[in-house]
């Protein structure tokens, strides 16, 4: 027998070993459709310069392994003249198909270098489009049009743009580890940004090994639906492995609707008046009524006074005006107007042998003695173990948001908000959308001029909140009339549309029917309703067909467009499932799609 | 440790130099062509023990007396500290000492010629740093005033640089913001790159400090020496 299939219920592997291992096809079963387009060898080995594609391996066993809960096809290959040898088995899971390749060598002196060829991918069909795990749309540039995190690599697909059948190919990686020392090169793929660079890849491999060692893993499933299938599916398998706990905590609940954070640098008649030496909430709160109000005060009197003098940030609090009362005096006073309060923590002002259970103490004794809703972790994208179990045992509900974005998915996990200080355009962060629960209101602190409104745009496009921050510790760069009527105009729409921007589904780079077209897609929880924000990054133009609806109107569906930014009427829904209208260029649009069962 | 020095008018070309953080300092610092008026300027920074004597004649008592003189013990200096410059006192309580006796403070200008003379040296004692010549420790300890003699300045004047920042006279408004510049340098430094720049430096540099309430605006190193035009 020389002819191999394994399949789950989206896809059929197919391999022939008549002369030499060959993958012959690999089928999408919904769809009817081939994606390998002619047969090739799954793998090539390169050592000392010359090339060993698979086929001239020695098959020495080609196998079907079946237990009560799994399938596997196996093929153990042998290459005499390095004595190296490899395994390449696609085994079934419920969601994909498992490639995954393995290599040891028994080398006689020393190890050689070795590389290693996919070359399945240079034979998936020409008008299939890639979308690169750190790269999945590029724009005109050919930079990504998203942030991306290293913790969460996005999967690699390959979608006909005009079907939305693909490919979908997740890379599971394990280790932190980018260099060579990480036998497994998945994260080498990931990593890669460049369409062909993807295609050509030669990944060095770390190969002393003899017992046979992971050097690539592939998660192949199928796709009906395109980008958004890829994504969602994505994101309910990195969700799945994390905890959620911490978000569905009654206390925490208040923080998710702050959606409007202010920074209040104290050395400011912003908040402060020098002739009564007071710090005026009332007014400071006034004066956010413009921007459509401040949910969340940081107040910081730390940086750059920190330094002048031996004293500590937890000095300061006993000498800033009133000092623990003058605290507690513009709590109440925030509190009054449903406003709440963070303040600092900057871990950088430590003695030189202060150990971090003092430190802790510091920031509890700081919790206990003020009616503060949250601490504000300065240059911190973490927090040591135990500072958020403290605090809690002081008061539920007291928040911790820390300044910069999560590094580990632990992080994520624990920590409940963080400010986004990011400003490009049309770029998001992907962690909005992997986890929407987050708060991580957007600011940029130096940025004056266009680059406000585009701070604000981005805001809108992703559907986040907002950090006002106009004294940069003494420096002030005020925000605009029209931006502060912006931003509250932002503010409106987003409460009135919460449960569909912080709904579970979201997400960046939705399939467009436009080059020029950046959208970023909302769903409601209910399925009632969906927001698609829309950017024309190019500086002309788009009219007509802009994106298509997934899924699409069933007869039985009644669906409305609403345009709620710009208020424009001239968008329509054709064909039951392609949204059209005129996109101006740099302007951004909301649309709301709503879907009423007909009676 | 009273005692004034005689510095004639002169004209320099000021520029000062500091290091910007983040925020900014709202200042001209040159290069500009500066008068500065015949005056007699403190030989020393005001000591403890001159402090003191100030309170008892003058009667003084700041209404928000949030850590003035924190230092002390008991409404007094403690002995050790009697030669030390007097610190933890605001702007406003150096300008109300100056102002007793009929003087002021060194404006930001005035204090760089007192300190590099017309040779316009970068530390009081020459163009090289010298750290035997200053208190530079790192700490936030104190010296006495006239602990280092051999870093005197050319004019005469002790203490210009390090052991603890100097007032200026000037309380500068940007429009949204109150500061003052200080002058000197002191021996404290923070330990972070973060922290507001320590340790005795050049006399052509200068830290912006932000005013707040007087609790804040009093500090472990921040002293300040007087000044009276010669023509008044």
């Amino acid at each position: 027998m020389t002819h191999f299939e394994i399949e789950n219920t989206q896809l059929r592997f197919r391999f022939d070993t008549a002369s030499g291992l060959f993958c012959t096809g690999i089928y999408q079963k919904e769809t009817e459709e081939e994606w390998l387009i002619k047969p090739c060898v799954p793998f090539t080995l390169e050592v000392c310069g010359k090339v060993y594609p698979a086929d001239v391996f020695e098959i020495r066993k080609a196998e079907f392994l079946q237990d009560e809960k799994d399938r596997a096809l196996i093929f153990e290959l042998f290459l005499a003249e390095w004595k190296l040898r490899a395994r390449l088995s696609v085994s079934v899971k419920e969601e994909c198909l498992v490639f995954l390749l393995q290599a040891g060598a028994d080398w006689q002196e020393c190890p050689r270098e070795v590389f290693l060829q996919i070359p399945l991918f240079r034979y998936f069909p020409e008008n299939g489009k890639w979308h690169l795990s750190a790269n999945p749309r590029p724009k005109p540039d050919g930079s990504p049009a998203l942030e991306l995190h290293e913790e969460f690599p996005l999967p690699i697909c390959c979608i006909d743009a005009e079907t939305s059948h693909g490919v979908m190919m997740e890379f599971p990686d394990y280790p932190e580890f980018t260099g060579t020392w990480n036998q497994n090169r998945n994260r080498q793929l990931l990593q890669m940004t460049d369409r062909e660079a993807f295609l050509n890849h030669n990944l060095l491999l770390r190969l002393q090994n003899k017992e046979l060692a992971d050097v690539a893993e592939i998660h192949f499933s199928s796709l009906t639906e395109g980008y958004k299938e890829a994504f969602f599916r994505y994101k309910a398998h990195i969700r799945r492995n994390m905890d959620f706990s911490m978000y569905e905590k009654e206390d925490y609940m208040w923080y998710r609707k702050a959606l409007y954070h202010h920074l209040a640098f104290a050395y400011s008649r912003e908040i402060f008046n020098y002739e009564t030496q007071k710090f005026e909430v009332e007014r400071l709160l006034d004066d956010g009524g413009a921007f459509g109000g401040y949910d969340i005060l940081v107040l910081w009197f730390v940086y750059p006074r920190l330094g002048v003098d031996a004293r500590k940030q937890w000095d300061f609090c006993d000498d800033i005006p009133g000092g623990m009362e003058g605290i507690n005096e513009i709590c109440d006073k925030a509190h009054a107007r449903g406003v709440r309060v963070m303040l600092p923590y900057n871990p950088w002002d430590a003695e030189d042998d202060e150990a971090l259970t003092d430190t802790l103490e510091h920031i509890a004794e700081l919790v206990e003695k003020t009616r503060i809703d949250g601490v504000w972790f300065d240059t911190m994208d973490s927090i040591p173990k135990g500072f958020r179990e403290r605090i809690e045992r002081i008061r539920p509900g007291v928040i911790c948001c820390l300044e910069v974005t999560p590094k580990v998915r632990e992080t994520v996990e624990e920590i409940t908000g963080s400010w986004n200080q990011r400003f490009r355009m049309p770029e998001g962060h992907v962690l909005r959308y992997l986890f929407p629960e987050h708060a991580a209101p957007m600011t940029s602190r130096w940025r004056v001029a266009e680059k406000k409104d585009m701070l604000i745009r981005r805001a809108i496009f992703n559907g986040t909140g907002f950090a006002v921050w106009q004294d940069v510790f003494g420096a002030w760069l005020p925000f605009d009339r029209e931006q502060k009527a912006a931003l509250k105009k932002w503010k409106g729409i987003l409460l009135s549309h919460f449960d569909t921007y912080f709904g579970k589904e979201s997400m960046p780079l939705y399939p467009v029917l436009q080059d020029e077209l950046y959208i970023n897609a909302f769903y409601h929880d209910g399925g009632e309703e969906e927001i698609y924000s829309v950017c024309n990054a190019s500086d002309h133009v788009v009219e007509g067909a802009l994106f298509r609806l997934y899924p699409q109107k069933d007869s039985e569906e009644d669906l409305q467009i609403e345009e709620l930014w710009t208020g424009e009427s001239g968008f329509s829904i054709q064909q039951k499932k392609i949204i059209s209208g005129t996109i101006e260029p740099e302007r951004i649009y909301i649309l709301k799609i709503t879907r009423r069962k007909k009676v | 440790m009273d005692g004034q020095v005689y510095i004639p008018e002169g004209h320099y070309i000021y520029r000062a130099e500091h290091r910007i953080m983040e925020g900014d300092c709202e200042y001209d610092h040159g290069p500009r062509m500066v008068r500065v008026p015949a005056l007699f300027v403190d030989r020393y920074p005001v000591t403890n023990e001159r402090f003191y004597r100030f309170l008892q004649e003058s009667g003084y008592w700041p209404e928000d007396s949030k850590n003035f003189l924190r230092h002390w013990e008991y409404g007094r200096f403690r002995e050790e500290d009697r030669k030390k410059p007097v610190v933890w006192v605001s702007h406003k309580d150096a300008e109300a000492f100056a102002g007793w006796y009929g003087a002021r403070l060194l404006t930001d200008c005035e204090w760089q010629y007192a300190a590099g003379g017309k040779e316009k040296y970068r530390y009081p004692w020459g163009d090289k740093y010298d750290r035997t010549k200053c208190n530079d420790t790192g700490e936030e300890t104190l010296t006495p005033v006239d602990a280092y003699p051999e870093g005197v300045s050319p004019f005469g004047l002790y203490d210009m640089c390090g052991n603890a920042h100097e007032w200026t006279e000037e309380v500068l408004d940007d429009g949204m913001h109150r500061f003052v510049l200080l002058r000197g340098g002191a021996s404290y430094r923070g330990a972070h790159f973060w922290h507001a720049e320590g340790g005795a430096k050049p006399n052509n540099w200068h830290l912006k400090i932000q005013l707040l309430n007087e609790g804040m605006n009093r500090c472990a190193t921040i002293t300040f020496r007087c000044a009276k035009e010669a023509t008044k």
